[in-house]
């Protein structure tokens, strides 16, 4: 029914009962919210005008007839603020009767349209003046909007989805400032069922845990965990296609996507190897999986890997040929039961033709790309509001442990520079006044092998929507 | 609610809430005011009342999620289903972890900082899908209170 005639037989109920109504009909509503709240109050002064006919003792069949209407629009107006949910025939449901969402999974993605999102994060970073070695750190203060991400999705129909991230990096990009403006996803999916979906376009290698679940009050910490800033480099994307899906408590994950870049390669680990999707080489190809399993909810066990060439097609000075096949495990796990939150994360990657890699980028001595390299943190909080019956807060203390080294090993004639030996311990806390809204203090005692470690603290305000 | 209680008769009534049993249900679920019109679906077996089933409608992100709560005759939580979820599916928790409200009752434990774990990657979804829990029961409870006339 609609709306207008809605509002039609409503007036016309008030007018039989002297209601004045004309002031509520003057500003046509603006948002379907307003036109259910407006029609909302008006059952109720319908309703309370029906008590008082009754009071009166009306003609009985006149007030049937009036309850009965205020029957059919109270369902309509249920039905209004149902939207989809209520307008799907009950004959769409399957008929295996289970407990869980399953049973109404033909009408959960029935909704087609634009979705709109985003999120952001500013950071404050105060460096101390002395390296671990009593020497000048020359380094100083900095804030900056690290980044603000627009996300916009559209629901074609059931079966095709478009998601897409466009991310904007320390607020300006001109040429005399650093910023960057990227896509930082852009996909297509198709929806087969639950277990079986495809996906192609500009993809997230499923690596770690920060990488595809990155928005800031997921995470602990103003700044993500180094391990998953130069071991897994977050936020990895490369374009490529491939399936995902789920079965109960476990979950898969198997892309094909543009290999590395080694000419990105350096002693700080594969970072600029990325190819982000723009005008990618594509002479190698990789193959990324993850498997999750969620034993139980709020727990996740799970493994990835990513494995492919890096050459693309690049010849050393002396003109032979190489593959610098780039091959990056990691373990993780993440836990959260009542206040207490764990995570803990262990990668390794190794890359074969280290040495050629070195000639093509030109490196010498400790500047040398690692042929192995490997990372781990582990990491503990607890939201103390969560013993407040009732807060919706969170304030979470927490403490974050990690050791990696971007030179592990390195090829014969090269050797590691002990500054890629870190040690890294942050201690801070997050406060959530709600759950989208984290403002975050951490201290970073930063330490490496050669002691030029500088410690620092952080303020972060991050927001997601 | 077919589909929760077979071969039960459902019978639909529309709920009017007073000002004063809007605000009971807010104190309650501890969230804000609820619309003073809602729909209770009861089903009946055998003459007795089996289960309560209402309709909750509520933004995610941006976006709005359609839940269906089913209450026991005990007034605790007996079934979630999700009916309509139009934010990205990445932010759809897993089938099982709806599993967890059936038995739940309207009190402190019903919480994603206590009794209902959170999901990682869908942590809004769960906040919200609790809250309308906690909603619905708290809705349940104060009708469940009114004088037969």
């Amino acid at each position: 029914m609609n709306l207008r005639i809605l509002v039609l037989i409503l007036a016309c109920i008030f007018g039989s009962l002297s209601i004045p109504v004309r002031a509520a009909a003057d500003e046509p509503p603006k948002t379907m919210e307003e036109r259910i709240d407006r029609l909302e109050k008006l059952l109720q002064q319908t309703r309370a005008e029906l008590e008082a006919a009754r009071a009166a003792a009306a003609d009985p069949n006149r007030l049937a007839e009036i309850e009965r209407k205020i029957e059919v629009l109270a369902k309509e107006v249920e039905q209004l603020k149902l939207g989809e949910a209520g307008a799907a025939p009950a004959a769409q449901t399957p008929q295996e009767g289970r407990y869980g969402v399953g049973p109404a999974a033909s009408k959960v993605y029935g909704k087609k349209g634009v979705s709109i999102g985003g999120y952001g994060e500013f950071l404050y970073q105060h460096f101390d003046d002395a390296r671990q070695n009593g020497e000048p750190s020359g380094l100083r203060s900095q804030v900056d909007l690290l980044r603000a991400v627009l996300y916009f999705g559209y629901k074609f129909d059931d079966q095709w989805v478009l998601n897409t991230e466009i991310e904007a990096e320390h607020a300006v990009t001109a040429s005399d400032k650093g910023g960057e403006v990227e896509v930082e996803f852009a996909y297509l999916d198709y929806l087969f069922s639950r277990h079986l979906r495809a996906r192609a376009g500009l993809l997230l290698v499923p690596s770690g845990i920060v990488n595809e679940m990155h928005e800031p009050p997921t995470f602990l910490g103003a700044i993500r965990p180094d391990v998953e800033r130069f071991l897994i480099p977050t936020t990895w994307r490369e374009l490529g296609a491939g399936l995902y899906g789920d079965a109960g408590p476990f979950s898969y994950r198997v892309y094909m996507v543009n290999g590395l870049n080694s000419k990105g390669y350096t002693a700080e680990g594969i970072e600029e190897g990325r190819q982000e999707g723009s005008e990618a080489l594509a002479e190698n190809w990789a193959v990324t999986a993850r498997f999750d399993w969620s034993p139980a909810p709020g727990a996740l066990l799970g493994a990835s890997v990513f494995s492919g060439n890096s050459d693309q097609g690049e010849l050393t000075p002396s003109g032979r040929s190489f593959s610098g096949t780039t091959t990056l495990f990691d373990v993780h796990g993440d836990w959260k039961w009542r206040g207490l939150w764990l995570r803990g994360l262990y990668v390794h990657t190794t890359i074969s033709d280290a040495a050629a890699i070195n000639e093509v980028n030109g490196f010498v001595g400790d500047e040398s790309v690692g042929s192995r390299q490997w990372g781990w943190y582990l990491q503990g909080g607890f939201d103390v509001l969560s013993l407040k019956a009732g807060a919706r807060a969170s304030l979470i203390p927490f403490l974050r442990y990690e050791r990696y080294n971007t030179q592990a090993d390195v090829p014969a004639g090269y050797e590691s520079n002990p500054e890629t030996d870190v040690t890294l311990l942050t201690v801070g806390a997050v406060f959530k006044p709600i759950e989208p809204i984290a403002l975050k203090f951490d201290w970073q005692q930063r330490k490496n092998a050669a002691s030029t470690g500088v410690n620092q603290w952080n303020i972060g305000l991050g927001y997601l929507f | 609610m077919k589909l929760a209680f077979p071969g039960a008769k459902v019978e639909r009534q529309s709920l009017f809430l007073t000002d004063a049993e809007v605000a009971e249900v807010a104190k309650l679920s501890g969230g804000p005011r609820p619309s003073a019109l809602a729909t209770a679906y009861a089903a009946m077996k055998d003459g007795k009342l089996v289960g309560t089933g209402y309709f909750d409608t509520h933004l995610v992100r941006t976006l709005p999620e359609t839940v269906m709560v089913v209450v026991s005759p005990a007034g605790t939580i007996a079934r979630i289903e999700v009916l309509s979820f139009s934010e990205p599916e990445e932010y759809l928790p897993r089938e099982h972890w709806y599993a967890q409200f059936p038995g739940k009752a309207l009190d402190d434990e019903l919480s994603v900082k206590r009794g209902i774990r959170a999901v990682s990657g869908a942590t809004l979804t769960a906040r919200a899908t609790t809250e309308a829990a906690r909603r619905v029961l708290a809705l349940h409870q104060v009708v469940s209170r009114r004088t037969p006339k």
